[in-house]
């Protein structure tokens, strides 16, 4: 039984990250309808830009906001740059857009800061609290309150505050916006800021597991992905329920299947979500439908 | 109308307040010369020039295609005007992008009446408050619009998907009246609409006028809609070809062979036309 | 080499597939001396040179400066000129990058530091009668009659003395983590052979995939199965993440480690969680005059520390150009091969560097280090004179 409660414990902290991955690619495509490809990458250089933060002598907090920073505006400076020249194209080509700039944003990485492998400590001990026979580590409380926090914010703002209901609205029925005075461009730029925001963020608090390597932010586009989709793509607390459902689910498959198929597992049971709910956990009915 | 019937309106952030007697005189909606189309394809409104006073309603009509929807997707901005101008007072609205027209005082309730399906009845409201940008003001304009659409109570809270035909046109003129506008642009806000419901929908109507916006209302069905008008245009192939007072216009035989005769109005249930200028991001 | 992509659709694997060819995939030449001279030969280095193991071109780079400062640039009156190919770390580029390379008729290959690369090349070497050195785990990689010659020692005679070095610790219940990788897969079998036969059970064999973020599942299914130690394999970061991520779960038994354990990243990644992990590596900074004599050069020189595979590289690096001196005035691929499998030559982690039939390193050497206050420290040795 404590293995279990373990494994679940460990896929929960692990997940929380996933999550927040997940809700930046969400709240990208839900209003822009764009699967950005990029997001991982943004994640590591937001990653990065807090290790050198860092090294120039920064707290490491403080090194983490200027990660999220620079997240926010890798964000920015993608939708201005690249997508925007594109909206009025078909869908495919901001996406593949969005591959291209993964690729760059790599080379970027690896000619600023090479290829050596680097690391980062985390934001709090690692060192673990025994409760009964489970391990859990003030690194991973902070990993989980940081999510549940800006989830929570997140989750308010998309769903209470005035730019919120425009993005939502816009996934909708970008034509009919214009006329309330909503500006579909000025929420594209905000939606791929803040998306960068938490990419950055999600990098920051994932790297002292992972570490920094140029090429990681690939893995870290598809478990955002998979996060989203399992949550229902545009749903952010769907986001948050699907990364943490994802970590959960591989480490049981580790523990009593077999490690080799943890991913196999993981992503069947997703397969299987969509055939019975197409829009995913927490998907909006509507919205998938209108979309379809 | 009185110029203090003007202040019921309640004090938009961007209006400019015109002194009574004010020697321009200019504080409603004009269109002049207008040409305007569909991206590239030819014109379709050609040399088009009307006013709307405030506290005025004026009709167009016009069959099926003749260019009615265009020219008001070209006063909100939706289209670029190729030619002419189009101002609000002695504000030039031509050539601003439709989110700023929208925030200067047009509200355009579009044909087919476009509410944000997934979204709840109040939330479409506060959508079309977003140029308020102040989340009190919002709150306040809803609760006042509530108070204008008491029928829109019991629904607040629902899927805005959910709402008949007749509760969306309510909710789409409702929402337009959220961001406080001056001018206020009807897109065939009968069609589809059972009879009671566009008595109750033309009653709303005369409440706008009566509380001073400057209403251009476009429509098939003429004969609901001659009543409530004060002035009448009929456009065919997107030029003027008629036009009077609306008491002039019921007399006219052209209007009553083309418009009161056989009524063109669409049938209840039929579908919502096709979005223009639709682009899913 | 982040082959981890199962699911995510095909516009996924686009991203890879382009991340992996985007980034300068091109051989640079360049002169070390006067090229044009008569006796001018072509050495190939082929190593990753973009993606994420591109440090090991770099350090392949600088381990040949380091080795023509201290030998000469011109052994036996050759003038250098280094051709290079970018393999990384992805055996198919690796094939391409030494078609490339082997085109331009080199003398000698340094072959790539990815095993799974080495072993995609041997074909194309054997081809064109080229010599190559190489600084692979994997058991399989050398080739008889100095056609490849190794310049560490094999994880085959490593793993059997680290195996019995394991049993008579008193492990009876063993688990093992490691990647998916060629040299992951090739050293864990040598490893779960020599232990099954040193009588110790391997209770959990379970793997990881580079792409992973996140290793508690496996470190979760060592601890249901409760073992009395655990093996971490990994590249240098994720040997840091295994052991920092292992402590944070209470694993608490003694943990064992393959050489890359030993490096400064894995410290920097693990910090204090490394602590007691005892590991088998070629190289320790601190375990004898040389080592300690080489470290010093190298960190003063290229402002970082050196690690197994700099060490190795530097070493393959002298025995390329020891046995290009050997031929004299007659260097070609053929002659250089030959004098690889007699040459002496003096060596970091060895002595003598000098090869058996099979190509592998006479006395090859075998530590046991472990971490202590931030220093990487010798705890035996278990073959190999310093
Ligand atoms: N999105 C569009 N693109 C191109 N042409 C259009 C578009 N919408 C309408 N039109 C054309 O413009 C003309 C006027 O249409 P419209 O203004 O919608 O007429 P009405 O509203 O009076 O029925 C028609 O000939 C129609 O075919
Ligand atoms: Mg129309």
């Amino acid at each position: 039984m404590s293995t279990f409660i373990q494994a679940v414990v460990a896929g929960i902290a692990a997940g929380a990250v996933y999550g927040l991955l997940g809700a930046g690619f969400s709240l990208a495509y839900k209003t822009t309808g764009i699967i950005n490809f990029a997001h991982g990458d943004i994640a590591m250089l937001g990653a990065y830009v807090t290790f050198s933060v860092f090294g120039w002598g920064a707290p490491l907090f403080v090194a983490a906001l200027a990660g999220v920073v620079a997240g926010g505006l890798a964000g920015a400076v993608m939708e201005r740059g690249v997508l925007r020249p594109l909206y009025k194209r078909p869908l495919v080509a901001g996406i593949l857009a969005t591959v291209g700039v993964s690729v760059v944003l790599q080379s970027v990485i690896q000619l600023v800061w090479g290829s050596l492998p680097l690391t980062l400590p985390s934001l709090a001990s690692s060192t673990p609290w025994r409760i009964g026979s489970v391990a859990f580590s003030p690194a991973q409380a902070v990993l989980l309150a940081v999510t549940i926090i800006v989830s929570t914010a997140l989750i308010f703002a998309v769903d209470r505050t005035r730019v919120g209901r425009g993005m939502r609205a816009c996934a909708q029925d970008s034509g009919v916006v214009v006329l309330f005075g909503i500006s579909p461009e000025r929420l594209y730029l905000t939606a791929f800021a803040i998306a960068g925001m938490l990419a950055g963020l999600a990098g920051a608090l994932i790297t002292p597991t992972i570490g920094l390597t140029p090429s990681r932010g690939v893995s870290l586009s598809v478990l955002g992905f998979a996060a989203a989709v399992l949550g229902g793509l545009g749903s952010v607390t769907g986001a948050i329920v699907g990364g943490i459902a994802i970590a959960v689910l591989r480490n049981l498959a580790s523990v009593y299947v077999s490690a080799g198929y943890a991913d196999a597992v993981a992503y069947l049971a997703i397969v299987l979500v969509l055939l019975v709910r197409v829009r995913g956990l927490l998907g909006d009915d509507l919205e998938t439908v209108r979309s379809v | 109308m009185a110029p203090e019937e003007r202040d019921v309106i309640p004090g938009r952030r961007r209006s400019r307040a015109v002194a009574p007697g004010d020697a321009s005189g200019a504080v409603g909606l004009v269109v002049e010369d207008v040409v305007s189309g569909y991206r590239g394809a030819p014109s379709v409104v050609h040399d088009m020039s009307l006013s709307v006073a405030p506290g005025e309603v004026v009709a167009v009509l016009g069959r099926n295609g003749a260019g009615k929807t265009t020219l008001l997707s070209t006063i909100s901005g939706v289209l670029r005007c190729r030619r002419g101008r189009v101002a609000l007072g002695d504000e030039q609205l031509s050539g601003m992008p439709a989110p700023r027209i929208a925030a200067a005082g047009v509200a355009h309730v579009p044909e087919g009446r476009r509410v944000i399906p997934g979204m709840s009845v109040d939330d479409n409201l506060r959508l079309g408050g977003y140029s308020l940008r102040s989340r009190t003001v919002i709150e306040e304009q809803l609760r006042s619009v509530i108070g204008l659409f008491p029928m829109l109570e019991p629904w607040r809270r629902r899927v805005a998907g959910s709402l008949s035909g007749g509760e969306q046109q309510m909710l789409a003129i409702a929402r337009g009246l959220m961001g406080k506008p001056r001018v206020v642009l009807l897109d065939e806000p009968l069609t589809g609409l059972a009879p009671i419901l566009r008595a109750e929908v033309l009653g709303v109507v005369d409440a706008m006028r009566t509380a001073g916006h400057a209403i251009l209302i476009v429509e098939q069905n003429a004969a609901e809609t001659l009543p409530f008008a004060d002035r009448v245009l009929v456009i065919h192939e997107g030029r003027i070809t008629l036009s009077g007072s609306a008491a002039e216009m019921a007399s006219s035989s052209a209007i009553q062979e083309e418009y009161l005769g056989l009524p063109i109005g669409r049938t209840a249930g039929e579908p919502c036309p096709t979005r223009e200028e639709s682009r899913r991001w | 080499m982040v082959s981890h992509i199962k699911w995510a659709g095909a516009a996924m694997v686009g991203a890879a597939a382009l991340a992996a060819v985007g980034c300068g995939g091109s051989d640079k030449t360049s002169s070390a001396s006067d090229a044009g001279s008569a006796n001018a030969v072509k050495v190939a280095i082929v190593q990753p040179y973009s993606g994420d193991s591109a440090y090991y071109g770099e350090y392949a780079d600088q381990a040949f400066k380091l080795a023509m400062e201290e030998l000469g640039s011109t052994p036996g009156g050759h003038a250098i000129t280094f051709v290079r190919g970018d393999s990384k770390c992805v055996p198919t580029a690796a094939v391409q990058a030494g078609n490339q390379v082997l085109a331009q008729s080199p003398v000698a290959v340094m072959a790539p530091a990815c095993s799974g690369d080495t072993l995609a090349l041997k074909p194309l070497l054997k081809a064109r009668n080229v010599s190559a050195c190489s600084i692979n785990l994997h058991p399989e990689i050398t080739e008889a009659n100095g056609k490849i010659v190794r310049a560490a020692p094999s994880d085959a005679f490593t793993n059997e003395l680290f195996a019995k070095y394991i049993a008579d610790k008193g492990v009876k219940k063993i688990g093992i983590l490691h990647d998916t990788s060629g040299y992951g897969q090739g050293n864990v079998d040598t490893l779960v052979s020599s232990l099954e036969k040193n009588g110790v059970k391997v209770a959990v064999n379970a793997t990881y995939d580079f792409a992973d973020t996140d290793y508690s599942g496996q470190i979760v299914k060592l601890k249901k199965a409760k073992v009395d130690a655990a093996y971490f394999e990994g590249y240098d970061l994720a040997a840091g993440n295994l052991v920092k991520q292992a402590k944070q779960l209470q694993l608490d038994v003694p943990y064992y480690a393959n050489t890359n354990a030993g490096n400064d990243t894995a410290e920097k990644a693990a910090g204090k969680s490394l602590d007691g992990v005892l590991f088998a590596t070629a190289f320790l900074a601190d375990s004898s005059d040389a080592t300690r004599k080489f470290t010093a050069t190298w960190q003063q020189k290229f402002n970082q520390a050196p690690n197994s595979d700099s060490v190795d590289l530097y070493q393959c690096a002298v025995v390329i150009l020891k046995a290009i001196e050997a031929t004299g005035k007659n260097a070609t691929g053929a002659t250089v091969g030959e004098q690889m499998a007699k040459v002496s030559a003096p060596g970091v982690t060895v002595g003598t560097m000098a090869f058996d039939a099979s190509g592998d390193l006479n006395d090859p050497p075998v530590l046991i280090g472990t971490w202590k206050d931030g220093k990487a420290v010798l705890v035996d040795r278990l073959s190999g004179a310093e």
